[in-house]
């Protein structure tokens, strides 16, 4: 009997089972089972193993053409095969001895004799294999439907027991089972190679991303939390994703290839394959060498060969306006142009007054390289926009410079650059009014003398030396305010940013780190340029207004101009006719005549329609200035950043109170 | 659009001053005394087009004109260690080379009689330029060429120029009573020259020798000091003064911009300087070879508040000290600065109410900050330059009006002037009548100039304007009752 149940478990599994199975299922057991009990519960033990071993076996079945549930699970059902040969192993061996047994010389004091191996012995003998195949079954139902990075996960989650000989049993199988995924960490930490069709490993990518605009490295590659194995850290993790994202972005963006086969990575590289599961310290450390030397050769790459804070610089001196006779040279070029209409405007010509820029000012000594990526170009616009609403300066990246310098940053960028453009624009045209208001000075001189030269007066040059100092007082007022507001943006927002960036800079340990230093050093000329929307809490529009405010105020002071203008063409006119009078009065004095004669109109002067004129729009500007600078004082001050009220310090600076 | 500026140098001391301004500007800039570009000089970030062009052999040569009526400086400097920097065609020296003998007025005929000449090599200087910006003029007021001829250069280039910037750097006479000055008739140089700058210059450095002298005296402890060692101290702020043109950066790229921030009304347009840290070319290399000295934003801006330093002399800064006001200030602060220092300095010196402003009108400390050459060796990592505009000025003019007064109260020394077409008549009988109308305009400007700045003073000044519809001294046309005044 015994004989035969042994017989069947070691001549055919499936009969062992078949006989067994029913001892499970059936309560009474085999009808040809033994009756004394202990040997039904014996053989019970027996029928559970086999019961396990099916289990245990059919998982494994068909295991090495699952491709489609990858090489994690590939390796898990190969580990399981390696332990179900070691039992298949002690099976062989214990059918030998059944079948050797009778052969035996009878043991003295032995039992009947008939058989060596008893049903009791036999439980003995698979005691330790049914203990394994139960923890073997029981990997088997905790990975049923996971893969990947989750299924050594969860067979680690298994390890963690106390007694040596399960810990064994799993560990065994989790040395198998990681080693695809060692291999998967180590293609990738040095080739930068990932495979990860079926999504087993816990890094993906979007296969079709070009790459560009810095895709690559900020949103190709990600970490999958569900595939993490239990030994790698959050920390560990991305370093890895970010040693593999620089290999790919050294490989695609950066074109540098050779350093792939320097003899510190081979050696790394080697000492990598060496890995197994259990050496997490082992592996960190490779991480950390791996990681530690690409990130100097990134970074190094990014400053040294592609330049980065040349590039910087250049933005800052370009669109932060920091080559101020560039910026100058440009304005007197494109300033006509950009009076026109928007639709009027040739963006083609404008390049061409750009180009004519460089080359009247220092920014012609600039390289090659930079001076290419400069260009200009008009935004859409709508009808009654002018030239001035659309114009925008560009500087083009491209990789690797584009993933730290994305397009979302150029256009913050260009959101300084059109505020600061703005500036320069109400600077110039405040120039001009000093320029037109000091020419009227002298043009008065002029009309003076001549009238006590020759005794020709000119109507209304009076009143308009009264203007012309409110003029001065409401420019001055004015310059006061553009002045300081630009010394504000230069010293305590441009220059101040600049200096934190470059600091942080100088320790930046790999890409993520300069991206960051990067992304701060724009978030910092935003906010404290009264350009980021997004940081007046309680008060949603407070900032826009402010914006809007200091837009009006500019628009404001633009306006300034045209009265001015239009008063410097009348004293212009009257003072060429007083001296055409003059020139007259000479000429016929040297012929001994009288200089003047009764018949003489007097010089028509500067109308009084003129003046009033003049006075009404000047005192309407006057107003609106003061009525919005005010509003704009006080936006200011509900202002949450302690950095906008330097500014206010600067605008109500020695201001007598 | 390089915003060339031209340099007028005339008479004895604006040659003198001038050739040491270029030389500075050669040496900041890394040319050779030939005009070559040295060929450690390729750091860039400069800007040379401003004050020099290149010649087609790619020498650099100064936009300057060098004019005198005697020949003893200009030889001097043709014979110098720059005497293949200028273009030899921009030498203008009288046929007589007799100078003007200290007077005004014979170097303002003779500047008339010469006039097309002048102009000619003004217009093919002018002709260099793409987009001329201004004129500088080196000159110093007291004695004949500089004064005269300057004089009439300034009416000269307004009627050409109408639209362009005119910048003086002006040299005013050592006004101690106590020393004997080396010209009698000082004042009234002075006094026909001040009409000039006031009425047809846009802006005027003043430079005054007695402030250059206590300097030198008290701050460099030089007994005696030199011409060459005031013009030294002279050629360094004229080159602060210039460095944010020649070192572009955010603002006061040009020089309208420049004197715009300071100049709010026009007539107020007398500039003080003040420097720090004093030193010359002998202390700064000795410096050199110890230690290079560490010198804060706020150290370097509360210098330049102090008296001690600004060039304008001590009695004209202390009188009626609690009235006198600032009505703008600039500095230019070149070399290593935290500009986050900035603002933590303007606001020390605001709390320590160092400086005292106009009430009519916002004022208040604009600061520059600019490169400095990397070719020129220093001894200071910061150095400053402050460009103000104060009301205390008004009492140099007072000074000048009192000393002309004097003079012209016994009438003395006239003869030399009324030699001179500007300063007689002929009534029927051809006989020459004596016309002082000259003079008496000229001092009418010059107290109304005074008057001016006072008025600054007040903080009604705007006001004023509007009660006295054109004071006189400026305009003396009747008004006209058509005209409503408000």
């Amino acid at each position: 009997m015994l004989a035969a149940v042994c017989d069947s478990i070691a001549l055919s599994y499936q009969q062992a089972v078949a006989r067994a199975k029913p001892c499970l299922t059936c309560k009474r057991g085999p009808k040809h089972a033994p009756g004394s009990r202990l040997e039904r519960q014996l053989l019970l033990r027996l029928c559970e193993l086999g019961w396990l071993f099916k289990k245990v076996q059919q998982h494994t079945h068909g295991w090495y053409d699952k491709t489609a549930e990858g090489t994690i699970r590939q390796a898990f059902g190969s580990a399981l095969q390696r332990e179900l040969a070691d039992f298949y192993r002690l099976l062989a061996t214990l059918e030998m001895q059944a079948k050797q047994a009778p052969a035996r010389p009878r043991q003295p004091g032995g039992a009947d004799g008939a058989v060596y191996l008893t049903l009791r012995r036999l439980t003995v003998w698979l005691a330790e294999p049914l203990l394994r195949m139960r923890w073997l079954a029981l990997m088997a139902d905790h990975v049923a439907d996971v893969k990947g990075g989750a299924l050594v996960r969860a067979i680690d989650s298994l390890a963690q027991h106390g007694d040596p000989f399960v810990r064994a049993c799993v560990t065994r199988v989790l040395h198998h089972v990681c080693a695809p995924l060692l291999d998967m960490i180590r293609k990738w930490l040095f080739d930068g190679r990932l495979e990860n069709a079926p999504g087993e490993f816990f890094i993906s990518a979007h296969p079709s991303d070009s790459g560009t605009g810095g895709a690559l490295w900020r949103s190709r590659y990600w970490l999958e939390a569900g595939m993490m194995p239990p030994f790698i850290s959050p920390d560990l993790a991305r370093q890895i994703l970010r040693t593999g994202k620089s290999i790919n972005f050294l490989r695609d963006c950066c074109m540098d290839a050779e350093w792939m086969q320097s003899s510190t990575r081979t050696n790394l590289a080697a000492a990598a394959t060496q890995l197994t599961y259990g050496q997490a310290g082992a592996l960190e450390r490779v991480v950390q060498e791996t990681s530690s030397s690409i990130d100097r050769h990134v970074i190094d790459i990014m400053m040294n060969k592609y330049r980065f804070v040349l590039h910087c610089d250049a933005i800052k001196r370009y669109l932060l306006l920091g080559q101020g006779d560039f910026i100058q040279a440009l304005m007197d070029l494109v300033g006509p142009d950009l009076n026109k209409r928007a639709a009027d405007i040739s963006e083609y010509s404008l390049n061409g007054s750009l180009d004519a820029a460089v080359r009247a000012s220092s920014a012609q000594y600039d390289e090659a390289d930079i001076l290419d990526r400069l260009h200009v170009k008009l935004d859409r616009h709508a009808a009654s926009e002018t030239g001035w609403d659309v114009f925008t300066l560009r500087y083009e990246v491209a990789e690797p410079l584009a993933t730290v310098l994305p397009a979302s940053a150029m256009t913050s960028y260009l959101r300084v650059f059109r505020l600061l453009w703005g500036l320069k624009r109400v600077e110039h045209t405040l120039a001009r009014t000093w320029h037109l208001l000091n020419a009227m000075q002298r043009q008065l001189a002029v009309l003076n003398t001549l009238q006590r030269k020759h005794g020709i007066a000119c109507p209304g040059s009076d009143a308009v030396w009264v203007e012309l100092r409110h003029c001065h007082s409401i420019r001055n007022e004015m310059a006061h305010f553009c002045a300081n507001l630009q010394n504000y943006i230069m010293l305590e927002v441009l220059e101040a940013a600049w200096t934190t960036f470059m600091s942080k800079l100088a320790s930046v340990n790999d890409l993520d780190d300069l991206i960051a230093a990067h992304t701060d050093y724009l978030a910092t000329l935003l906010r404290q340029s009264l350009l980021d929307s997004a940081c007046a809490p309680g008060h949603p529009d407070s900032k826009t207004d402010v914006l809007k405010e200091l837009h009006i105020l500019l628009r404001i002071i633009l306006d300034l101009l045209g009265p001015i203008t239009r008063l410097h063409e009348a004293v212009e006119l009257a003072t060429s006719e007083v001296r055409t009078r003059a020139r007259l009065q000479e000429e016929r004095t040297a012929v001994g005549a009288w200089g003047s004669r009764a018949a003489d109109k007097r010089p028509e002067g500067i109308s009084a329609d003129n003046l009033q004129d003049t006075r009404s729009s000047l005192q309407r500007i006057t107003r609106e200035y003061s009525q919005h600078q005010r509003l704009f004082m006080q936006l200011l001050l509900s202002q949450p950043h302690v950095d906008v009220r330097f500014l206010m310090f600067r605008l109500e600076a020695f201001q007598a109170k | 659009m390089p915003r060339e500026i031209i340099t007028l140098q005339v008479g004895q001391c604006g040659n003198q001053i001038g050739s040491e301004f270029w030389k500075k500007l050669c040496v900041e800039h890394g040319i050779s005394n030939d005009g070559i570009l040295e060929d450690f000089a390729t750091q860039g970030g400069d800007r040379k087009d401003v004050f020099f062009y290149q010649a087609d052999d790619e020498r650099y040569i100064p936009r300057a004109l060098l004019i005198d009526l005697e020949p003893r400086v200009i030889n001097s400097i043709q014979n110098s260690e720059i005497k293949n920097l200028f273009n030899p065609e921009n030498i203008f020296l009288s046929d007589h080379g007799g100078g003007a003998g200290n007077n005004w007025a014979s170097g303002y005929s003779q500047g008339e009689s010469v006039q097309e000449d002048i102009l000619d090599m003004i217009d093919r200087e002018a002709g260099y330029s793409d987009s001329l910006e201004g004129f500088v003029l080196c000159h110093s007021i007291a004695g004949g060429t500089g004064s005269g001829m300057g004089s009439y250069l300034l009416e000269a280039l307004n009627d050409r120029f109408p639209k362009k910037l005119v910048q003086t750097y002006s040299v005013f006479p050592n006004q101690n009573d106590n020393t004997a000055s080396d010209v009698v008739v000082q004042p009234y140089n002075s006094l026909l020259t001040l009409k000039r700058l006031t009425l047809n210059a846009d802006a005027v450095v003043v430079l005054d020798n007695t402030a250059l002298n206590r300097i030198a005296v008290e701050r460099l402890h030089i007994p005696n000091p030199s011409f060459s060692q005031t013009n030294s101290l002279v050629s360094t702020v004229m080159a602060a003064s210039t460095a944010t043109l020649r070192y572009p950066g955010y603002m006061n790229n040009d020089l309208v911009g420049l004197v715009a921030s300071l100049i709010p009304t026009p007539r107020c347009h007398f500039l003080m300087t003040g420097y720090t840290p004093l030193t010359l070319e002998r202390e700064r290399e000795d410096a050199m070879a110890s230690t290079v000295r560490k010198t804060t934003v706020l150290d370097v801006m509360r210098r330049l508040l102090q008296p001690k330093n600004i060039m304008v002399s001590a009695h004209a800064r202390t009188k009626e000290y609690d009235k006198s006001k600032y009505i703008s200030i600039l500095n230019i602060i070149q070399g290593e600065v935290d500009p986050t220092q900035v603002h933590k300095s303007l606001q020390r010196i605001r709390e320590r109410k160092l400086a005292n402003f106009i009430e009519w009108g916002p004022a208040s400390i604009q600061v520059a900050l600019s490169k400095k050459s990397p070719y020129a060796t220093s001894a200071h990592r910061v150095s400053g330059l402050m460009l103000a505009n104060h009301t205390s000025i008004r009492h140099l003019f007072n000074r000048c009006l009192s000393q002309y007064d004097k003079l012209m109260k016994r009438k003395a020394f006239l003869e030399n002037y009324k030699e001179f077409p500007m300063f007689h008549t002929t009534d029927g009988k051809n006989k020459n009548v004596e016309d002082l109308s000259e003079f008496d305009d000229a001092r009418e400007v010059v107290s109304g100039l005074s008057a001016e700045y006072e008025a600054c003073e007040s903080a009604d000044y705007i006001e004023r304007a509007r009660d006295a519809a054109a004071p006189s001294a400026f305009t003396a046309a009747t008004s006209d009752p058509r005209m409503p005044v408000h």
